[in-house]
């Protein structure tokens, strides 16, 4: 009787034979494609990007290399910014930190020594300067770090030599001291006379 | 012993019931006979003990394509009313015609192994079978005796209807002792065969021949042996005996053998598969396929992690290179904002040099003019101005102030003075014109650099 089973049952029992690995091939199509194949897809394509984005050691290597010039230039900048600062303090060291009243004092016995006789002397807060030397001594005051400058006016009976010698010697000898000006006046009408080669200046300081 | 190898070779068992014969064949464009062999077959002798006779008559195995011609297997005509057979399967039509030939065949349904082809179709409304048919149990014998001896038994089949003697196409008729049968392969459409098995007793069987056969029967067929020719029949026949007969009969068999579906053959039986054997495949293919899913999801999820790893691995130097190209950027935006620190720190250092340095630039100023001067010019005023100082005063010559300004111009230069703005006024005072007053301006500006060539002519007419 074994014999006799149709066709189409025997169809029927290879099927039923088969179903559950067919049925579990069908579950994992079916998650494979909902799930995995889904995900693989997605990191394919996001290894497409990636390989188009893609840099060469070559290329990482020379944006090092420009960060390494960067970064090198940058400390050489910082210490050509501090031997600049350095150099202007240097520069500036002289002005602070003498007292006033003995530069005063080496004034007159630098005045003495060349015959240079003083007819009046004063302190001033402003002077007229081209515009020049104003921005250099705003620049001055902002190193030094001090809100005002003193400047001395100085109205000196002297000859011309006597005047250039002083001239020459005062930044010389008193450290601190900066001519800022210089005037050559006439003599007015009914002054006292002056002896022959003398002259009145006037001299500005800056102290 | 030796089996017959080539493709084309057969070998056909032709089992009648007097006798059995052994044929090897060569199928192909040209059939031929290439050895055959024949022996008396004992009265009583099984279909199987019947082929086991026959394989035994040549001495090598036999072909892997084994075909038994028997006489023991029954086949007839069946005809059935359209409308029983329309839209069934052919595995339903093989169990119909089972219950139809039980009458006629007197073989049981259940175990009886039945095939069938469909012959032309009777109008207005039947179909006509040609159907053959053994007991399982013998066609089973049968396999295993050719088995047995190394062959395959392709089919079984009656020995009737099998070749036209013309090999041509044309219809033709058969006696056997047993039937007589009439035959017509059309080259279009289903062929026809009429059948009928031969009564001794009446001449029933030739009229039921005839009018299946539906037209007149062929005037040309075979004899075979121990059979009768119909008294009614007067066509011309050949008997199969004499050896060149034979041998023409089986070029016709082999003929037909290349196109078996023209004839309701046998096939062994196929055993069904056991329970066993099916729940052994289920779950060898159970396992098949979950090794197969876990090797695909284990190739996956490898491929994946990958995919994973390489997108890492490039996606690193971009960031390292994000990561310069920042910091870059970073150090490019901090050197400009150091360029102009820098800047502002050497204009800085400008603006204090330029009070700082060249301190004594007051004192080179009169030692220029006292040693440019001549004794045409005498300098009667130095004044202050916004832009710098005013040299005021008088020369006897009306070319001395301008000689004098030329000659200032290069050593004030390099102590922050620009020469510029001579003013020349005559008083008329004598025969040329003169005295004449003048004013030079001396415009602040940044010290070119001091020449040493100049500050050493300077120094020397100072101490002159």
């Amino acid at each position: 009787m074994q014999d006799q089973i149709s066709n189409s049952r025997r169809r029927e029992r290879w099927i039923k034979a088969l179903l559950p690995a067919a049925a579990i091939a069908a579950v994992y199509m079916l998650g494979y494609t909902l799930t995995l194949s889904r995900q693989l897809r997605a990191l394919q394509e996001d290894l497409e990007a990636a390989m188009g984005a893609a840099v060469s050691s070559d290329q990482v290597a020379r944006v090092f290399t420009d960060r390494n010039i960067a970064e090198k230039q940058i400390e050489t900048l910082r210490q050509q910014i501090d031997e600049t600062d350095k150099q202007i303090q240097q520069s500036v060291a002289g002005l602070v930190g003498v007292n006033p009243t003995s530069r005063l004092v080496q004034i007159d016995n630098l005045c003495r020594r060349h015959s240079i006789g003083v007819v009046n002397q004063k302190t001033t807060a402003t002077v007229a300067l081209s515009p020049l030397r104003e921005q250099s001594l705003d620049t001055l005051r902002e190193v030094t770090e001090r809100n005002t400058l003193t400047y001395r006016q100085l109205e000196v009976v002297a000859n011309y030599t006597s005047m250039t010698m002083f001239l020459q010697r005062l930044p010389q000898e008193i450290k601190g001291v900066i001519p800022l000006g210089i005037e050559l006046l006439e003599t007015e009408p009914g002054s006292k006379p002056l002896a022959p080669g003398q002259r009145i200046w006037r001299v500005i300081l800056l102290m | 012993m030796f089996t017959t190898s080539s493709k084309n070779a057969i070998t056909l068992l032709v089992l009648s019931s007097a006798e059995v014969m052994r044929v090897e064949l060569k199928l192909g464009a040209k059939p031929a006979v290439r050895q055959q062999a024949r022996a008396e077959r004992p009265p009583r002798t099984p279909l199987a003990a019947a082929t086991e006779l026959a394989i035994g008559l040549l001495p090598q195995r036999p072909s892997r394509r084994t075909v038994v011609l028997a006489e023991d297997i029954w086949t007839g005509i069946v005809d059935v009313d359209d409308r029983a057979v329309q839209g069934l399967e052919d595995d339903e039509i093989t169990q119909m015609l089972k219950f139809e030939t039980q009458a006629l065949s007197d073989l049981d349904p259940m175990t009886g192994h039945l095939g069938w082809i469909e012959l032309a179709p009777v109008p207005p409304d039947t179909r006509r079978f040609w159907c053959t048919t053994v007991p399982a149990d013998a066609i089973a014998g049968v396999a295993v005796a050719v088995s047995l001896r190394g062959g395959k038994l392709a089919y079984c089949a009656h020995p009737i209807g099998l070749g036209s003697p013309e090999l041509a196409g044309v219809p033709w008729i058969e006696f056997t002792r047993t039937h007589g049968g009439a035959f017509a392969l059309g080259a279009d459409g289903l062929p026809r065969a009429s059948l009928s098995s031969r009564s001794a007793t009446s001449d029933l069987w030739y009229r039921a021949l005839e009018s299946n056969f539906g037209s007149q029967l062929p005037e040309q067929g075979w004899l075979f042996p121990s059979a009768t020719v119909p008294t009614e029949y007067n066509g011309d026949l050949e008997i199969v005996e004499a050896d060149d007969v034979r041998t023409r009969w089986l070029a016709a068999v082999a003929d037909r053998l290349n196109r078996p579906t023209t004839l309701p053959t046998l096939a062994p039986l196929t055993p069904s598969t056991s329970k066993q054997t099916l729940t052994l495949v289920g779950a060898a293919a159970l396992l098949t396929v979950l090794v197969a899913c876990g090797t695909h999801l284990g190739w996956n999820l490898w491929n994946s992690r990958e995919m994973t790893d390489r997108i890492a691995a490039l996606a690193e130097p971009v960031q390292e290179k994000n990561q310069y190209e920042g910091e870059l950027i970073t150090f490019q935006n901090r050197i400009k904002q150091l360029e102009e620190s820098l800047k502002v720190s050497q204009a800085r250092q400008t603006d204090v040099r330029l009070v700082t340095s060249q301190r004594d630039r007051f004192a080179a100023l009169l030692r220029t003019i006292a040693a440019v001067s001549d004794e045409h010019l005498v300098i009667d005023e130095i004044s202050a101005e916004a832009t710098g100082l005013r040299l005021s005063g008088r020369a006897i010559r009306s070319d001395a102030a301008t000689a004098f300004a030329m000659k200032l111009t290069p050593d004030l230069k390099t102590v922050g003075w620009r020469v510029e703005g001579l003013d020349l006024k005559g008083s008329n005072q004598l025969v040329n014109g003169g005295p004449w007053d003048f004013t030079i301006d001396l415009i602040d500006v940044a010290p070119t650099e001091a020449k040493l060539k100049q500050l050493s002519v300077l120094s020397s007419r100072n101490n002159q």
